[in-house]
């Protein structure tokens, strides 16, 4: 807790410069850095599990970065997958790559034999130039590729494997950052109780999708990077008001996040609900007391010492309504610059990714979101309505007189199945025991943070728009992924949708985990959050087991 | 509540799960050729013999295992050949009457030394017809039935190591399959360094909540 005032305490000295920033990274607590730390291994541990290639589409994300670090180029959308690098494809075909995706039975290379062919193929002077195509990655926007080239020319001198191995390492560094972001979110969300913010962040730093994502080359690193960001700058505007210290982080990491993958699309009306809110609040003098009132009643709970209502204690630090709203008033000019500061750090990498796509690397506007033709290849026609049921039953059970959209309940095959465990490009998964038991602790923590939530709704009323901006995000999220599961099934009648694409709410995650943990109160709540780490921790090692077991058996 | 007693049960949960998962037996592979058992890709008279070429027999196999259809009738004798580059024999053997339709495995000689190019054949040599599994319309392989080239089809031939073994004697050979096909950088370590690595993070989380948990 001391570490978090220390925090506040530099940002509302003023906008951050480096030496802030820099005060500020020292400043965050030595656990914030443990947690990131456990991440970092955890995510490294599986870029050495699983094998070359083995994440979902990472050839394809080869791909780019190597057009990236070769030419200088972004990929360009063409009428078919052409090829790739002689250099990356010949590497696919002796590492048996094309025979092991999709086919759980299939190892990875097993004999000294296959190594000699290998090692042939890596002295090979092939060139590591492709035609300019980079499969399903190449409409994506270039912020991750742009990182990855610095890996992948550190490599240069190597094989293909030794650049995708230095480029894994960057992406379990994203990883660590994600759960340091993680960590910082929790302190703003949830103040008071240290040991929920550390079991939060380490049941993310255990999660095993995330672990194995980190653990290859897959734009969705920085996308859960940036996501964790916007979530932790949309947590501190709340707690400190907004200014261009707590607007910059929001604008600066979605601004991030959309030129990375404009899968955080879906976060725009919660980072713009939430700007608007911290606007209102500067405007606002009593929400602004409210605000200041749940941020002690939250202190002082945290300490044991919940006696107080949140207004009994604004009422008793306020000088007085005349003064209190003079404060207010001069909070206004800092509001408007901070949500200048998040519009225009959303905004600008934005609108300049739009200009050199269109006039510099000639890609079109905005590859990623094209309209659909009235009546898809496929024959299935696009509706609105259509788009509506199938983005509704991708999440929850179809309505009475919904046409069914799916074949299964997308909830428990695709999002719970998927987050519990299905791994390599969605071709292994834990025995069908695992996910029933799984499914039933997942409903035991998501019932403790419900009965927290509960017991703290006095606060809760309090937080009621910040609380808003969650469920925003989430059901932005869910809308964008629904919308691309739609255009893709009438597109190419294939399935888009994984698990995966969920990752970005990992702060939630790490929320719901730390709101079970608090229940317990401080006679209960490390030993539930110890037994939660442990059956984190758990669930990591048997998803690797399984992995070993999957390539190695 | 002390958080010790709970990190110690949990430890002892885990220690003795992966126990009696590393105890766990069963038949392992020595390699595979890795066509999917996707269809029946060859049928087979009495007599005749499917064959294929560029297998890599892979060291320490001790039996081929199958997918073999008998159209419901008991299995007759069938056998499995592997020659090399110039026709020499590297291993051989056969399944006795009896068995039953599904996945066999067919007990062949020992090999100790790995093939690369290999010919495999299957040959029916019981009164009744048979169908094999593999891989029939997306293979970009050939295969010989009964003397005629079948175009983009495959047998399915996995190779399997003598016995069964459990994890644990499993291990070194896991370990050293995960050194292959990886980069010169970290093959030789990468398993040692996955492990360190899982040591590192759980030590440090559980540092973590245990310093945490003491501070509540």
């Amino acid at each position: 807790m001391a570490g978090a005032a220390r925090v506040g305490a530099l940002i509302r000295r003023g906008a951050p410069g480096s030496a802030r920033v820099g005060a500020l990274v020292r400043r965050v607590p030595r656990a914030a850095w443990l947690c990131a730390v456990v991440a970092l291994a955890n995510g490294l541990a599986w870029s050495l599990i699983v094998p070359p290639f083995e994440v979902p589409d990472e050839n394809a994300h080869y791909a780019y970065v190597a057009q990236v670090a070769e030419r200088g180029t972004l990929p360009q959308p063409g009428p078919a997958a052409g090829p790739l690098s002689p250099a990356e494809d010949d590497t696919l075909a002796t590492i048996r790559f094309y025979e092991m995706v999709g086919e759980p039975h299939n190892p990875a290379p097993f004999s000294a034999l296959q190594q000699d062919a290998i090692e042939a193929v890596a002295r090979e002077p092939l060139s590591t130039r492709g035609d300019g195509d980079a499969l399903t990655a190449t409409n994506n926007p270039p912020l991750y590729y742009a990182l990855e080239a610095i890996p992948y020319k550190l490599g240069s001198s190597g094989s293909v494997l030794d650049r995708l191995a230095l480029m894994r390492v960057l992406s379990a560094l994203m990883g660590a950052v994600t759960v340091l972001l993680v960590y910082l979110f929790l302190m703003e969300l949830l103040p008071g109780r240290r040991w929920a913010w550390s079991v939060g962040a380490l049941a993310v730093a255990f999660q095993p999708l995330f672990g194995f994502m980190s653990g290859g080359v897959n734009s969705d690193n920085l996308i859960y990077l940036t996501a964790a960001g916007t979530l932790w700058g949309v947590a501190r505007m709340f707690r400190r008001g907004l200014t261009p210290a707590s607007g910059a982080p929001i604008g600066a990491f979605l601004g991030a996040g959309l030129v990375t993958k404009f899968t955080l699309l879906g976060f725009l009306p919660a980072a713009a609900l939430a700007v608007a809110l911290g606007l209102w609040s500067a405007w606002s003098p009593e929400r602004n007391a409210g605000r200041e009132a749940g941020r002690g009643r939250d202190t002082e709970s945290g300490r044991g010492r919940d006696t107080e209502s949140g207004r009994d204690v604004a009422r008793g630090q306020d000088p007085g309504r005349e003064g209190s709203a003079r404060r207010h008033i001069s909070q206004r000019a800092p509001a408007v610059r901070g949500a200048a500061w998040a519009v225009g750090l959303v905004a600008a990498p934005v609108l300049g990714y739009l200009i050199l796509n269109r006039w510099v690397w000639k890609r079109g506007s905005v590859p990623a979101i094209g309209s659909v033709s009235a009546v898809s290849p496929t024959g299935q026609h696009f509706s609105f309505g259509g788009e509506l049921s199938h983005i509704w039953q991708l999440f929850l059970p179809p309505l009475p007189g919904m046409h069914r959209q799916f074949t299964y309940l997308p909830f428990a095959h695709t999002w719970l199945k998927g987050f519990v465990g299905r791994f390599g490009w969605l071709d292994y998964t834990f025995p069908g025991w695992v996910y029933n038991a799984a499914g039933g602790v997942m409903l035991l923590i998501c019932a403790l943070a419900v009965v927290e939530l509960v017991c703290r709704r006095g606060v809760l009323a309090d937080r009621v728009g910040e609380l808003s901006v969650y469920v925003l995000a989430l059901v932005g999220l869910c809308v964008e992924i629904g919308v691309e599961s739609y255009r893709e099934a009438i597109l190419t009648g294939s399935v888009f949708e994984q698990a995966r694409y969920l990752l970005p709410l990992l702060c939630l995650y790490g929320a719901i985990v730390a709101l079970a943990v608090r229940v317990g109160g401080r006679r209960f709540g490390p030993a539930i959050g110890t037994a939660i780490v442990m059956i984190a921790i758990g669930h990591d090692l048997f998803s690797q087991a399984i992995t070993i077991a999957r390539y190695y058996a | 509540m002390a958080v010790r007693p709970v990190l110690a049960s949990g430890l002892l949960v885990l220690v003795v799960a992966f126990a009696v998962l590393l105890t766990h037996a069963e038949p392992r592979r020595s390699g595979t050729d890795y066509t999917p058992n996707a269809n029946f890709a060859a049928k087979l008279n009495p007599g005749q013999q499917t064959c294929q070429a560029h297998e890599l027999l892979p060291a320490d196999t001790a039996a081929v295992r199958m997918t073999i259809g008998t159209y419901g009738a008991p299995g007759s004798r069938v056998s499995v050949s592997l020659t090399g580059l110039r026709g020499e024999a590297l291993t051989a053997g056969s399944l006795a009457p009896g068995w039953r339709q599904g996945v066999v495995e067919i007990p062949v000689a020992h090999v100790h030394v790995a093939s690369g190019d290999a010919t495999a054949c299957l040959r029916n040599d019981g009164p009744s017809r048979i169908a094999v599994a593999g891989d029939s319309g997306d293979s970009f392989h050939t295969m010989q039935v009964a003397g005629r080239t079948i175009q983009n089809a495959q047998v399915l031939y996995e190779y399997m190591r003598p016995g069964s073994e459990s994890w644990l004697q499993l291990l070194p050979t896991a370990v050293y399959r995960s050194t292959l096909g990886k980069s010169g950088l970290v093959r030789h370590w990468a398993w040692a360094g996955a492990l360190a690595l899982m040591g590192l993070a759980i030590g440090l989380a559980l540092r973590t909540i245990m310093r945490e948990g003491a501070e509540a």
